[in-house]
Formats: structure tokens, C-alpha cells, sequence
């Protein structure tokens, strides 16, 4: 049983346990979820400055290796 | 102001520049046909076909960014409707803007966390942006939320297949194929994935269950392009039978 198994016997569960409390936990859930995957991706450069750095990168090395 | 002594092709240049600076469809339209003319004389004009090109390329971006505002104000009129917003994530990418699409469903999903579309719309703004690991985490973070969502598991397909990890690819294909048999899209994702992994037969054989899905659904007119595709691949199958051939004598 993986992860993804897991977690949806346990959504499974809840839905059944409370059913008239179950959007309200969800949507509390999610709230979460969302939450922490916005503070990481924040923390990582965005991808087109990254590209852009990639390409600095390339273009220092051509230049080095001209030079050479 | 022209010049009256102008030939044809400054005419042409000049119609081509400004294109470029004012988006003028007028501009646009007589440098094609000018530049069509020209060609019609001079095909081997290197210079000429590559101020062509730019002309259409030009034009196409300019198509392209009039399509992102018609998918702009689609979305804005409907909004539970999930295509145009597909679309726009697919436009903005030929544009090369998929920082836009990214901020834009970041803000989207901070406002709906409990709308598990709004992680298959950002998990393919930046799938298409390149950034193969921020799709995983998005993909991840909606599995929590929904498990099995479809749409998760198709885009999570297309990062496997991006990531060149083919056989996983395919695997999830096989469950999209066996939960909505009337969706060909896995059957289209899976005939590539295995013409680029050269499993020529199978892929083959995913055009050929398409073309027949086609004609059962009274859509033959949707045939011609798999027909090419098994066409090409045959080709391919040939060629590398020759050279097998030419080695071997």
C-alpha cells in the first residue's frame, strides 16, 4: 500500500466518520496543503530566471572556451 | 511616406518592419503577397525565405497572443469551464510568458486550496515552463488532497515522459486508458512515448485502436494525421530494416 492509498482510505474514512463536518475539514486541509506547497515553490527561483541563469552559464563557458 | 522608385523587395522589407514595430494586418497581408511574389522568382533566395519567416512568425505570435486574450475573456465569462484555461497555460508557453500563467494559478490556488483543478492548472503552467520538479511537488500536494484525480494522473504522466522515465509514463497511461476508455488522449500520449522509446509495432498498434475508435465514432475526417503518423513510423521501421540490410552485405 503506497502513500496515495493511504491517504485516500483515510479521506475514505473521514467522509464517513463526519459526514456533515467533511467539507469543513477539507477545506481546512487544503488550506494547509496549499499553504506549505506555495512557501516552497516560493522559495525556489523562479523558472525563468533560472533558464536565464542556465543560459549566462552556457554562454560564460562558450566564451572560455573561444578565448581558449 | 514610400518611395515611388521602391522595388519590390524593399517594399517588401519595409511592409516586414512594419509589421514588427505597429501590428498593422494590413502591413502583414501585402508582405505576404509580396513576398510570395518574390519567392515565385527567386526560390533559391536565401535571405528572402528567411525575411519570410520571420513575416509568418510574426504574425503567428501575434494570432497566438489575440487566442490568449479570446481564452482570457472565455474563462472570465465562464469560469467553471477547466479548456480555456488548458489552452491559455499551452498559448502562453508558445509565447514564452509561462511566468504569467505561473503567478497567475499560484494566486488562483492560494484563493481555492480545496479546488483540485487548480493544481492541474499549475502543475502544467510549470511543466510547460521546463520545471519539471515544481510540477512534482504541485502534483504531490494535490494526490493529498484527491489521490486519484484524473487530471492529476494525466499531467503526472506527461512529467514522467518528460523526464524521460517512459515506462512509468506508460504505466499511468494504462490506468487513464482503463478508467475512461472513451478519452483518447492516453492512446495518443502512449503511440508517442513509444515511437520515441522505438517500440515502432506498438505504437502502431495505439493508431491503429485511434483510427478505428474514429470511424466507429463517425469521425474519420480526425483520421488523416494517425494515418500519417503510422505512415511515418513505417517509413522509419523501413529505413532502419535497410541499413540492417546494407550492414549485413
Amino acid at each position: 500500500m503506497n502513500d496515495g492509498d493511504v491517504t485516500a482510505r483515510m479521506w475514505l474514512e473521514l467522509t464517513a466518520l463526519a459526514p456533515d463536518r467533511w467539507p469543513a475539514i477539507r477545506r481546512a486541509v487544503a488550506a494547509r496543503i496549499a499553504a506549505d506547497l506555495l512557501a516552497e515553490l516560493n522559495r525556489l527561483p523562479r523558472p525563468a530566471s533560472r533558464l536565464d541563469l542556465e543560459r549566462q552559464l552556457r554562454a560564460g563557458q562558450l566564451a572560455h572556451q573561444e578565448v581558449a | 511616406m514610400t518611395n515611388p522608385a521602391e522595388t519590390l523587395r524593399q517594399k517588401a522589407s519595409r511592409l516586414l518592419d512594419t509589421y514588427g514595430a505597429l501590428g498593422d494586418e494590413s502591413a502583414c497581408t501585402e508582405a505576404m503577397r509580396a513576398y510570395q511574389e518574390l519567392l515565385a522568382e527567386h526560390p533559391d533566395d536565401a535571405e528572402l525565405h528567411w525575411e519570410y519567416g520571420r513575416l509568418l512568425d510574426a504574425h503567428g505570435r501575434n494570432s497566438i497572443r489575440a487566442a490568449v486574450a479570446c481564452y482570457e475573456r472565455a474563462i472570465e465569462l465562464d469560469p467553471g469551464q477547466n479548456g480555456p484555461h488548458f489552452n491559455l497555460i499551452f498559448s502562453r508557453a508558445a509565447l514564452h510568458e509561462t511566468e504569467l500563467v505561473v503567478d497567475l494559478y499560484k494566486k488562483r490556488l492560494s484563493t481555492a486550496p480545496d479546488q483540485i483543478r487548480e493544481y492541474r492548472f499549475l502543475a502544467r503552467a510549470y511543466l510547460y515552463a521546463g520545471a519539471r520538479e515544481e510540477a512534482g511537488q504541485v502534483i504531490a500536494a494535490g494526490r493529498k488532497l484527491d489521490p486519484g484525480d484524473y487530471g492529476l494522473l494525466d499531467v503526472e504522466a506527461e512529467l514522467l515522459d518528460a523526464s524521460g522515465r517512459r515506462e512509468e509514463s506508460l504505466a499511468i497511461r494504462q490506468t487513464l486508458k482503463r478508467r475512461d476508455p472513451e478519452n483518447l488522449g492516453s492512446w495518443y500520449m502512449s503511440a508517442f512515448t513509444l515511437e520515441a522509446m522505438g517500440r515502432y509495432q506498438e505504437a502502431i498498434a495505439e493508431w491503429r485502436y485511434i483510427i478505428g475508435w474514429l470511424e466507429t465514432h463517425d469521425d474519420a475526417i480526425h483520421t488523416k494525421w494517425p494515418k500519417e503518423m503510422i505512415a511515418g513510423i513505417e517509413a522509419k521501421i523501413a529505413a532502419a530494416g535497410a541499413r540492417a540490410g546494407g550492414t549485413g552485405s
